[in-house]
């Protein structure tokens, strides 16, 4: 019996030595991982450039660039993979890179495809390239050797991202262009001489193609409507007035009569005055950007139900009252028409560091005085 | 002179059996006893006061004598048994009666000193030492109460002493009799703590100490009053804790004499660490080999740095660093305290130096290493300390076959491990601190 035990354990223990197949798994030293993929269209064939980091003991980081060619995009990772000695691990893919032009023909094809592939992360920025791709990458590698500061910062939320430019990863753009009540827009940069990347506003994606940008103001409108955070946001009122943003809460309100669908949109702001005109109170500021914000949102809003599209996800929180086949007409029958109407509330927290003198009141000194 | 005869039989073949005679008013007595056990210039003293006593006693009432110093005739094989654990016989050749006396000894046993294997800040600083007496009698002065009682029993051919040790209405009596008959049924010679794991029925293969050493009398007696058995093995310097149990890896008692604040972040760092001494090792052979990707992308580059140019697999890799230092801690241990010191230099730092700028190993394992080594000693025994030590290459083995994944599968294999052992009935793992209750009862 007790012999009969052992010999169970040791077989049990041999097959899982023998099929676990840890042999086949390779140490993180023969792989290479690439932190950006570039996906760019060469005369009908897929162009895919990737960056790699390559690091040698006691020697300054280099980033180093490979591309393949092929008629699919696994095709050309393929193509890729072959030039090199190590193991590609797509697991550490952090930014995917289309070319503009790429995004007017459609990208449907090319995220269902990534969203596909079982060594590709969804969680990848993705963002549209006005240049030529090469070049990009070529800019790209050699500002970072020459400054030597973490390159694509400019897309990510910890490092270098502002509320002027929307943070997209690659699972939103999936839903974006297959959700029935929800689009995306993604950023459209370039890269620049300096170590700033130029910035094009967003590129607002339908069904998988370009129909049109929106500016760094719209971007801003668009992610304060929609739940990102606004800590340390300038908003210009005017030439001469500036506030910051501390805070702000977004309510969707919707009624139904009938056909028509009545949204409001109330917003609070809880801002700072950051820079102001001599002669304005405070009231005169938190006036004026009211009548601001909403004026923009409105415009902004219009624009977009002009095109179809709805990247502040609207249709999201009304879909629960339509039936599957009504939601497929959503956005081109029943979003068009939702009269939307904005409400702004500030509050302003606090003057900066000074006061704000046209905000007191100096009867009483003035009084005092005289007596 | 049949008694005479034997003595002087056994004295051929011992030579350091001693026989000497005395006359005290006509009677001739023998004086017996081993030189090597007894202080015979000590006790001539005493045995010849105790003659003249007996002398003058006879003649006079009878009703002092205590029943063990009565003259009478005992059987030889009693008498022999009394020579080899230390006594004297005092023979009267004339009325052939011996007296059983107990002498003074040799000093064969070390005064009680500083503990050493547990090291402790504030708290009694007392140790056992290898002479049970003097261990319950350590015990006795730290709980001065008629509730304490010693049960005694001895065992085998050794006749070795074990006394176990009583607290009324807390121990469990039916327990510690039962356990003192597993001890006395044993067939075999009880040598080491092993023995009495076999008496009492426990795998020899568990990587859980059953049965735990404690070097501390204020230890021992808190173990005591949580109901746990503490017994004494004779001539090993540690009291026996039955009933070893999960709390007393986090725990021990001369830590209340800190601030409480300060103690629960203890309890905290030592949970840390136990994490740290288990998991650490094998979360880098998982990381590194099978799932790279659940690292982030700067922490994979630096590692994959340091890794450029060794040769092995993660596996190998730690496998190999693992075993230089058990190698180092073993030789530590076996080593005079004088050159043990150099071993720590030796291997700590100049092999670790070297073996990362040989390219073998690669400078973050060192850290791993480094960390887990430290992390180990953290645990309150040493004997703890062991499991952990073994527990960490059965993780380390399936987080090489399954990565992250095995990693998960070895701490469930070892909690599911821990959660089944019990000794007789209570169970290794058990949230209650007072009272012991077997669960079969």
């Amino acid at each position: 019996m007790k012999h009969n035990y052992w010999k169970k354990i040791i077989i049990a223990l041999f097959i899982v030595v023998f099929l676990s197949g840890c042999w086949d798994s390779r140490d993180i030293n023969y792989r290479s991982m690439p932190i950006l993929m570039g996906v760019t269209k060469d005369e009908e064939l897929f162009h895919v450039y990737m960056i790699i980091p390559v690091s040698v003991v006691s020697e300054q980081r280099n980033l180093a660039k490979v591309d393949g060619k092929g008629a699919t995009i696994v095709d050309a990772i393929e193509q890729l993979k072959k030039k090199i000695e190590t193991t590609i691990d797509l697991e550490h893919i952090g930014y995917i890179v289309f070319d503009e032009e790429l995004g007017k023909q459609g990208i449907e094809k090319m995220v269902k495809t990534f969203m596909r592939m079982r060594d590709m992360p969804s969680t990848p920025s993705v963002a549209f390239v006005k240049e030529d791709m090469n070049d990009y990458i070529e800019m790209m590698i050699s500002t970072f050797e020459e400054v030597g500061v973490p390159i694509f910062g400019f897309l990510e939320k910890q490092t270098g991202w502002e509320i002027y430019n929307p943070e997209v990863s690659l699972w939103e753009v999936y839903r974006g262009i297959y959700s029935y009540t929800t689009d995306i827009a993604i950023p459209i940069i370039s890269s620049n001489q300096d170590l700033a990347t130029g910035y094009f506003g967003a590129a607002v994606l339908k069904e998988g193609k370009i129909i049109d940008t929106l500016s760094s103001m719209e971007v801003m409108l668009m992610n304060l409507l929609n739940n990102e955070n606004v800590i340390k946001t300038f908003v210009n009122i005017n030439d001469t007035t500036n506030v910051e943003l501390v805070d702000r809460s977004v309510e969707y309100d919707y009624s139904f009569k009938g056909e028509e669908i009545d949204l409001t949109i109330k917003v609070e702001f809880i801002m700072i005055v950051s820079e102001a005109d001599d002669h304005l109170t405070g009231e005169d500021i938190q006036k004026k950007f009211e009548e601001k914000m909403k004026k923009d949102m409105l415009q902004m809003i219009k624009k977009l139900q002009d095109k179809h599209v709805d990247v502040l996800g609207i249709g999201n929180r009304m879909r629960k009252n339509y039936t599957n086949a009504e939601l497929e007409k959503f956005l081109d029958e029943i979003y068009p028409n939702i009269n939307v109407d904005v409400e702004v509330n500030a509050v302003i927290e606090n003057n900066g560091k000074i006061r704000n003198l046209n905000n007191d009141d100096f009867e009483d000194w003035d009084q005092q005085k005289q007596d | 002179m049949d008694f005479i005869n034997q003595i002087e039989d056994i004295k051929q073949k011992n030579k350091d059996l001693q026989m000497k005679s005395i006359m005290i008013n006509g009677i001739s007595y023998d004086i017996v006893g081993f030189e090597s056990l007894v202080d015979f210039s000590a006790t001539w003293e005493i045995v010849e006061m105790l003659i003249r006593n007996e002398e003058e006693k006879s003649s006079e009432t009878a009703g002092f004598h205590s029943k063990n110093t009565s003259w009478k005739k005992i059987e030889f094989s009693k008498q022999i048994q009394a020579l080899y654990e230390g006594k004297v016989i005092i023979w009267n050749r004339t009325e052939e009666v011996s007296l059983i006396v107990d002498p003074v000894s040799q000093p064969l046993y070390r005064s009680i000193e500083v503990p050493v294997n547990e090291s402790i800040i504030y708290g009694a600083k007392d140790a056992f030492t290898e002479n049970s007496h003097q261990n319950i009698g350590l015990l006795r002065s730290k709980y001065q109460s008629k509730d304490i009682e010693v049960l005694t029993t001895q065992h085998g051919k050794r006749n070795r002493r074990f006394s176990f040790l009583i607290l009324k209405g807390t121990t469990d009596e039916k327990m510690v009799e039962m356990v003192k008959k597993k001890i006395e049924d044993y067939p075999n010679e009880i040598k080491q703590v092993k023995d009495i794991h076999v008496a009492f029925g426990f795998s020899k293969f568990s990587l859980i100490t059953r049965i735990s050493s404690t070097e501390l009398p204020e230890n021992a007696m808190e173990y005591i009053e949580q109901g746990k058995i503490v017994f004494f093995m004779d001539g090993y310097p540690f009291a026996l804790v039955l009933f070893n149990t999960v709390f007393d890896v986090f725990k021990q008692p001369s830590d209340s004499n800190y601030l409480s604040v300060f103690v629960y972040s203890l309890y905290v760092l030592r949970i840390v660490g136990i994490m740290i001494a288990m998991l650490l090792p094998g979360l880098y052979v998982a990381l590194i080999t099978i799932n790279p990707e659940m690292l982030k992308i700067q922490l994979a580059l630096s590692i994959t740095e340091s890794r450029q140019f060794v040769p092995y697999s993660a596996f190998i890799e730690i496998i190999i660093m693992l075993l230089l230092i058990e190698l180092i801690t073993e030789a530590a241990v076996r080593l005079p305290l004088s050159i043990s010191n150099t071993i720590g230099v030796v291997g700590g730092i100049i092999l670790g130096q070297a073996i990362v700028e040989a390219s073998l190993v690669s400078g973050v394992l060192i850290i791993i290493i480094a960390a887990t080594t430290i992390a180990n000693g953290i645990i309150i025994n040493f004997e703890n300390g062991i499991t952990l030590r073994l527990m960490k290459y059965i993780i380390v083995i399936f987080s090489a076959l399954f990565g992250i994944l095995g990693h998960v599968i070895g701490l469930v294999v070892l909690c599911s491990y821990i959660a089944r052992i019990t000794s007789f009935g209570v169970p290794y793992v058990r949230w209650k601190k007072e009272g012991i209750q077997s669960e079969n009862q």
